[in-house]
């Protein structure tokens, strides 16, 4: 229990220095909204500066960071200025669909990227697990924007079966039956979903098998050969069981790349996601909104690491031990 | 040099010329090489030997757990309650281990699943072997943990490995091999990774287990007093064979075999005036380079011209000893003045 | 996880490579990549930049003529890929060489230091950590509207030392613990000389391997960043942006984004096996007991 408190504090402290960091760095850059979208000569220097003032862009770096920190306090985010609205709710409209994305993305890239891994050691140096491990290999060295013009290439151009981006198809009838949105969602899901396996299943696979691998041969599998167990409780109970910790701890590392990989295939495929807003946003210099969606993108991956360490402490009690000292010894 | 003679029916386990062999980068080696004996019901014997000597690997065997790159040699014979281990089907050799015939290992550490309880370890072997539920099972654990010494069992059989004792772990291992009643106790060096004190108790606890079972136990160890201690008789092993067995009290009066000699006289013994510790010079040869003649020869005090030439046989020396050397035809040989293995 | 070969046994770590058919093939792949990259631009007719003949030579399918077509400006894609080779490379290097010095330099400052420091130094690390690379990236360059090829470097190499800050870290605390930098620190050896003599050499092996395998991810990531638009700026080519150029045209004119395409898959496949490989020469999985 206190180790989950600390970990949530030391998330938070994280969270913070993020935060921080990036309200800095995009301020130092130059120009502001309305440098750059508005280059109208009826637009007085006085009245960009009123508009800055409205919008809480003048003063100071310093008194801006105060301002909004006291903000950020009270849960305000701030005001979108590309998007016109708050940005909390401009995230929170992204927010849901790359959650559904990757959601998907991860159940699916550690199903099958768990059960490849697992084959490949149960079949270890035979063709199968060669013919795997090359694929793997193959498949984690591809760059995620390149393979996603590829997968959109051949789902949508070649072969035309599945839609050409977006998540949803806006010609559909607000009174279509629940069954044809439903599919209308899965057809938009599947190629990103594809993109995104692809991308993460071969990683997983390849740690998987390595785990594997190294528990087959340790003693606790022999003692329960030796107990009488049958060959695929041994694998189960013994192998696998204990081969998930790694794999999960994995996961938990590679969220950042993993949220930043969803950037470039929210692009390619259109996806209203946090990806896309966030490009928008740098664009054309939201600030507020960049800095929201820093600050999420980073708690996303806190949470997430949060909740990879927890269920790896559920399944391996040393590791739960481990944590717990820590934890005591104020590390 | 192979052991003719047919595997006992009357003992409860019997080997008749067990060969191991690996496949390795430099070849193919053989680690056991033509390993026999008997254990009767309710006997204890000690296999005895230095590293390397393929011990660890003939108690595998007797279970049939070596697996690739090692394979068991056509030709070797194992009885076991009068059924041959080595054509038995899969299903049941399994029903075997771990119910009639069931190991203790070395690293109590490493011997036990990290992320299950001891408790569940145990019963494990209880459900895959019985139609008991879980929770009889459970009951089950908890009194064979209390049964081996370990006090407080409820709470510790909830206990995972990390969270326990070398010795207690070592006893929940004891706990995991009793639990069903085995008739064959196989104990791969129980106790070397523990401490003197410990080593003691389990000892007795193991002793004390058997006997009240009426179980036989194949009890491997590198160490003499171990065998002192426990053990009725004594087989000794060297690179790959065994070289000299014999009831115990007579294999500390009397060792034949010069190679036991030397592990006698290795022993520091309190009481004596030497100064240095006597040792066996040279090392065990490795499994791919033996020689053609008898492996200790280079080693041995009293070698002569036969010893390297010709490989010896087992011979029999009547009241259940047998010595693998020539000294057994020849025993003029036998070099007064020098004693065995004595740094001169 | 400690390296088996310290500084003395570079040797073996050599020959160990170079019996791996695996490392020779990927290390080859890459010496062949980097000499027609750096030699290339030089034989090829046409420049990257010309634009040969914008009425009749848009999207031109490849022939004897231009080996791999011509794009939406009718510039020649062979001379391109080549010219954008280089850049990707070179800005690669570069900012692998970056993020090494300082994750390394932190890494050995934090784990040596211990106590408080460590503790600062690596919260700073973990915020590096959590916030996703292309975030910060597209965070910091976006802002700027032509960015020049020095700042996308440096701006690589600053995001992306804190995966072997921590790496190096690990290792010092390790070994520093260890006997002989006590008994060095026991003969009046100082902290810069432990660090310099006696932690360095233990930390190479994996810094190497690490460095190796970032070298694909950061192509990867430029490739990227030019193809958004905020890496590499036209009309100076690169991996990325020429692929971004094929993108609209992907149905009509593939070949102008999937050649770049399977360069970068190619380069970052034999910088991966190349890493695995020296990983391997390093400490060599042990054989199964038996």
């Amino acid at each position: 229990m206190r180790a989950l408190i600390q970990r949530v504090w030391h998330g938070l402290v994280v969270v913070a220095i993020v935060a921080t960091a990036t309200f800095v760095l995009v301020r130092l850059a130059p120009g502001d909204p309305f440098a750059v979208a508005l280059d109208d000569a009826r637009l007085t220097p006085a009245l960009r500066a009123q508009w800055r003032e409205a919008y809480g862009l003048d003063g100071s770096v310093m008194t801006q960071y105060v301002r909004w920190l006291a903000a950020l306090l009270h849960g305000d985010l701030g005001w979108s200025v590309s998007t016109s609205q708050p940005v909390s709710s401009a995230i929170a409209n992204a927010l849901p669909n790359t959650l559904l994305l990757m959601g998907t993305a991860l159940v699916f890239s550690f199903a099958i990227g768990m059960g490849l891994g697992a084959w490949q050691a149960a079949r270890h140096n035979r063709a199968v697990d060669r013919v795997i491990g090359a694929t793997t290999l193959f498949a984690a060295a591809l760059p995620d924007f390149w393979l996603a013009l590829v997968v959109l290439l051949t789902g949508a151009y070649w072969f035309r079966v599945f839609p050409v981006g977006g998540a949803t198809d806006p010609l559909l009838p607000l009174s279509a039956s629940t069954l044809s949105i439903v599919a209308d969602r899965v057809m938009h899901l599947v190629l990103p979903v594809c993109t995104l396996v692809l991308l993460i299943a071969a990683p997983v696979a390849r740690q998987q098998r390595a785990a594997l691998l190294d528990r087959l041969q340790v003693d606790w599998v022999r003692t329960a050969r030796a107990k009488g167990l049958a060959p695929r409780q041994v694998f189960r109970r013994h192998a696998w069981r204990t081969a998930l910790g790694p794999v999960i701890t994995l996961g938990g590392l590679a969220l950042p790349a993993l949220v930043g990989g969803a950037v470039f295939v929210e692009h390619v495929f259109a996806w209203p996601g946090m990806g896309q807003l966030a490009a928008a946003a740098i664009a054309a210099r939201d600030y507020h909104l960049v800095v929201g969606c820093v600050i999420v993108g980073a708690a996303m991956v806190v949470v997430g690491s949060i909740l990879a360490d927890l269920l790896v402490n559920h399944l391996d009690p040393r590791a739960a031990a481990a944590d717990a000292d820590r934890a005591a010894a104020g590390a | 040099m192979t052991d003719t003679s047919p595997p006992s029916t009357d003992a409860l386990l019997s080997l008749r010329d067990v060969r191991v062999t690996f496949r390795t980068a430099d070849g193919l080696i053989t680690p056991v090489d033509g390993v026999s004996f008997d254990i009767m019901r309710g006997e204890t014997l000690a296999l005895v030997g230095e590293s390397g000597c393929g011990k660890s690997l003939t108690a595998l065997t007797i279970l049939r757990l070596i697996d690739a790159p090692g394979r068991i040699e056509a030709g070797s014979r194992i009885l076991f309650e009068g059924r041959d281990i080595l054509t038995l089907a899969d299903k049941e050799l399994r029903g075997i281990r771990g119910r009639q015939a069931a190991m203790i290992f070395q690293e109590p550490m490493t011997a036990l699943n990290p992320v299950y309880s001891a408790g569940e370890q145990i019963a494990e072997v209880v459900r895959t072997h019985t139609s008991d539920s879980r929770s009889t099972a459970w009951d089950k654990a908890v009194s064979m943990l209390g049964a081996v010494g370990i006090p407080s069992p409820e709470i510790r059989a909830r206990q995972f490995p990390h969270q326990l004792s070398g010795g207690m772990r070592q006893r929940v291992m004891i706990a995991m091999a009793l639990v069903l009643n085995p008739s064959l106790l196989i104990a791969d060096e129980p106790t070397t990774a523990l401490d003197v004190t410990i080593q003691a108790q389990l000892l007795d606890l193991l002793r004390d287990a058997q006997r009240a079972r009426g179980a036989s136990m194949l009890l491997i160890t590198h160490d003499l007093g171990v065998v002192a201690e426990s053990a009725q008789r004594v087989a000794v092993m060297y690179a790959g064979q065994i070289v000299e067995e014999s009831p115990v009290a007579e294999l500390f009066a009397a060792p034949q075999h010069p190679y036991t000699q030397g592990l006698m006289a290795a022993m520091p013994r309190a009481g004596t005036r030497r100064e240095r510790l006597t040792t066996i010079p040279g090392t065990v040869p490795p499994p791919g380079a033996w020689p053609s003649g008898c492996r200790f020869a280079d080693r041995c005090a009293h070698a002569w011209r036969r010893c390297t030439s010709e490989a010896p046989t087992l011979h029999q020396l009547g009241n259940g000893r047998t010595s693998r050397c020539h000294l057994v035809l020849e025993p003029e040989r036998r070099s007064a003045g020098r004693a065995a293995g004595a740094v001169a | 996880m400690q390296s088996e070969a310290a500084i003395g046994d570079w040797r073996l770590v050599i020959h160990r490579l170079r019996r791996d058919a695996r490392s020779v093939a990927a290390a080859s792949v890459l010496l062949s990549v980097v000499l027609v990259v750096l030699i290339g631009p030089a034989l090829s007719p046409y420049q990257p930049f010309e634009q040969l003949d914008i009425t009749n030579l848009v999207h031109a399918r490849p022939s004897a003529l231009h080996l791999l077509g011509t794009d939406a400006y009718s510039r020649d894609v062979l001379s391109r890929v080549l010219s954008g080779g280089r850049i990707s490379l070179a800005v690669a290097l570069s900012a692998v060489f970056i993020e090494t010095v300082i994750g390394v330099l932190w890494g050995l400052t934090a784990g040596l230091a211990g106590g408080r420091t460590d503790r600062v130094m690596m919260r700073c690390v973990d915020a590096g950590m959590s916030v996703p690379r292309v975030l910060l990236l597209l965070a910091l360059l976006a802002a700027i509207s032509q960015v020049p090829v020095w700042l996308l470097v440096l701006v690589l190499g600053l995001s992306g030392w804190f995966g072997i800050a921590r790496l190096v870290r690990a290792e010092a605390r390790l070994t520093q613990a260890s006997d002989f930098v006590l008994a060095a620190r026991a003969l009046g050896a100082g902290p810069v000389r432990v660090a310099w003599g006696h932690v360095l050499p233990h930390v190479l092996g994996p810094v190497l391997v690490w460095s190796t395998l970032a070298i694909g991810q950061v192509i990867v990531l430029e490739a990227g960043l030019s193809w958004l638009g905020i890496g590499v700026q036209p009309p100076q080519a690169s991996w990325g942006n020429i692929i971004g150029d094929g993108a609209e045209f992907i149905a009509s004119a593939p070949w102008v984004s999937l050649a770049p395409g399977f360069c970068l898959v190619a380069v970052v496949l034999a910088v991966s096996a190349l890493g695995d490989g020296l990983r391997d020469a390093l400490a060599p999985r042990q054989l199964p007991r038996t």
